[in-house]
């Protein structure tokens, strides 16, 4: 039980990676905040032991982040491990994206980001330490051709990850991010008409099978474990090879 | 010195600095530059006399324009198609950084950095993208070693520089089937802050077979010299972006799209 007595919050706790990554941590002992968690998952980590809060916070806004600290400290003395699971992706070019969709994809993102590390890390440093695990993707690198707002904000959180970690981890706060490839079922969200391989992604991965949650959420439990104590600003790639694959 | 005549370029945030030295080293190798500013116009207008001075009248104009506005961003091409018929070369540069660290950033801060840094590079690219699929233009985006190497000084400036890597990744993408190239520059500290450009390089068209570099003695103190981080012996200036925009944009580099270049005198090495 590596979690045993720790609070971790996963800012979107739907999809499979965010149902993942809660049902992973509860069954190692840990107590859930959970944004935006549909009552099946709930009934299933409670089932695993854990204690649960789930919140539906604005994470894009400062006083968003200040209402939900509020909330979590009305229940659990402090979040050890923040786990930014937000992903919202939105078909677009760059030609034809709007100032409106400019403005949500970077928000819901990459400023909820900013935001949450600010808000919890503050908090983390005045606890005496904690881990911040971004869930990110191979497209902080590679482009997707199909989303370009996706992969601005992938790579925005890319450098706030490396800037985190030297700004928190003088005070014991370790910083780090899973860059997820192609996972089971991705095959709506990985087309694009110009990288093919995308819409036959097994394909391209050695191992000829896309990724399951469960294999990233082992990561981040990795990460948030005191085995990592060593890793801060560090990038993490899960993606079985495929992005070493260019034709 | 690879030859741009014949060819229009914008280069936005150009009224001082970088952009400054960017519309100078194209104007030298013979394009016609749009300069932009958005807020110092008295800095501006002595750009522009300068850049006139030295290229000739008809080699460059002055344009107000806020370019994380959409509406300003298409004025300022209207303005540049208005005068010379065409666009070649886009040089995205205008950007900002507030130097605050986490806890000082304001959440409105945070939003205009992005608008700017960001919004405003995307702006420059829809408001060009129809006059450069007609010419197979190039686009360059000035970025910073800080979209790579954090800076411990203004995370949001850094997010906003590793966005516009992934822009640039995407944009060659997406515009690789109208031939155009995108390409990025990423400079180290540059210094900006000497009386004038123009009147450090004193090579006109005129007199020069190649640039001559000498006046670099000029800029660089010999302590500054001996004291320099930088194992070139300096930091950067702004013909150094300069000079790579000249190549980036020149038939010469017809092949090099997508591409990130480095350009610290080897300071993120160390």
């Amino acid at each position: 039980m590596r979690f045993a007595d720790k609070v971790i919050y996963i800012t979107q706790a739907y999809g499979k990676v965010g149902e993942a990554l809660a049902i992973k941590f509860a069954s190692e002992g840990a107590d859930l905040v959970l944004g935006f968690a549909e009552s099946l998952l709930i009934q299933q980590v409670k089932k695993l032991g854990a204690e649960v809060l789930v919140v539906t916070p604005d994470l894009t806004h400062y006083d968003g982040v200040e209402i939900l600290i509020k909330e979590i400290k009305a229940v659990f003395p402090r979040i050890d491990i923040l786990i930014f699971n937000n992903s919202k992706i939105a078909k677009t070019s760059i030609e034809t994206l709007d100032k409106k969709s400019f403005k949500e994809q970077l928000s819901y993102n990459a400023k909820a980001a900013f935001i949450a590390t600010r808000y919890f890390g503050k908090d983390m440093r005045i606890n005496g330490g904690g881990s911040i695990i971004y869930i990110s993707s191979i497209h902080v690198d590679k482009p997707t051709a199909s989303t370009p707002l996706y992969s601005i904000a992938q790579s925005c959180i890319n450098m706030l990850n490396k800037e985190a970690s030297l700004f928190y981890g003088k005070d014991s706060i370790n910083c780090n991010i899973i860059e997820v490839g192609a996972l089971e079922g991705d095959e709506e969200v990985f087309t694009s008409n110009l990288i093919k391989r995308y819409n036959d992604f097994n394909k391209y991965i050695p191992r000829s099978k896309a990724g399951k949650p469960e294999e990233v959420a082992n990561i981040a439990a990795f990460l948030a474990s005191s085995d990592a104590s060593f890793i801060n600003g560090a990038s993490i790639r899960a993606d079985g090879g495929f992005i070493l694959r260019y034709k | 010195m690879f030859d741009l005549t014949g060819k229009v370029a914008i280069v936005t945030g150009s009224g001082k600095g970088v952009g400054k030295g960017i519309a100078r080293c194209l104007v030298e190798a013979g394009a016609k530059v749009c300069l932009n500013y958005a807020f110092n116009s008295v800095t501006a207008k002595e750009t522009l006399r300068e850049i006139l001075d030295f290229g000739g009248p008809d080699c460059a104009i002055l344009v107000k324009a806020d370019v994380s506005d959409l509406m300003q961003a298409q004025n300022m091409v209207a303005e540049t198609i208005n005068k010379w018929g065409k666009i070649d070369i886009l040089v995205n540069n205008a950007a900002l950084q507030r130097n605050k660290n986490f806890d000082e950033y304001t959440e409105e801060e945070f939003d205009l950095v992005f608008d700017v840094n960001i919004g405003g590079y995307l702006n420059m690219m829809q408001a060009c993208i129809s006059e450069l699929k007609k010419t197979k233009g190039s686009i360059i985006l000035i970025s910073s070693i800080h979209s790579e190497y954090p800076g411990n000084f203004d995370p949001v400036y850094s997010m906003s520089k590793a966005g516009i890597q992934m822009l640039l990744r995407e944009a060659t993408v997406e515009f690789a089937q109208y031939g155009i190239r995108v390409n990025m520059i990423q400079p180290a500290d540059v210094k900006i802050e000497f009386k004038s450009l123009i009147d450090n390089m004193p090579i006109t068209k005129n007199q020069n077979n190649g640039t001559n570099f000498s006046y670099f003695k000029n800029i660089f103190s010999k302590k500054e010299k001996s004291h320099s981080i930088y194992p070139l012996g300096r930091e950067g200036l702004p013909v150094d972006s300069g000079y790579l925009c000249v190549f980036l944009a020149s038939k010469e580099a017809a092949h090099l799209t997508g591409a990130v270049i480095r350009l610290d005198g080897g300071i993120t090495l160390i």
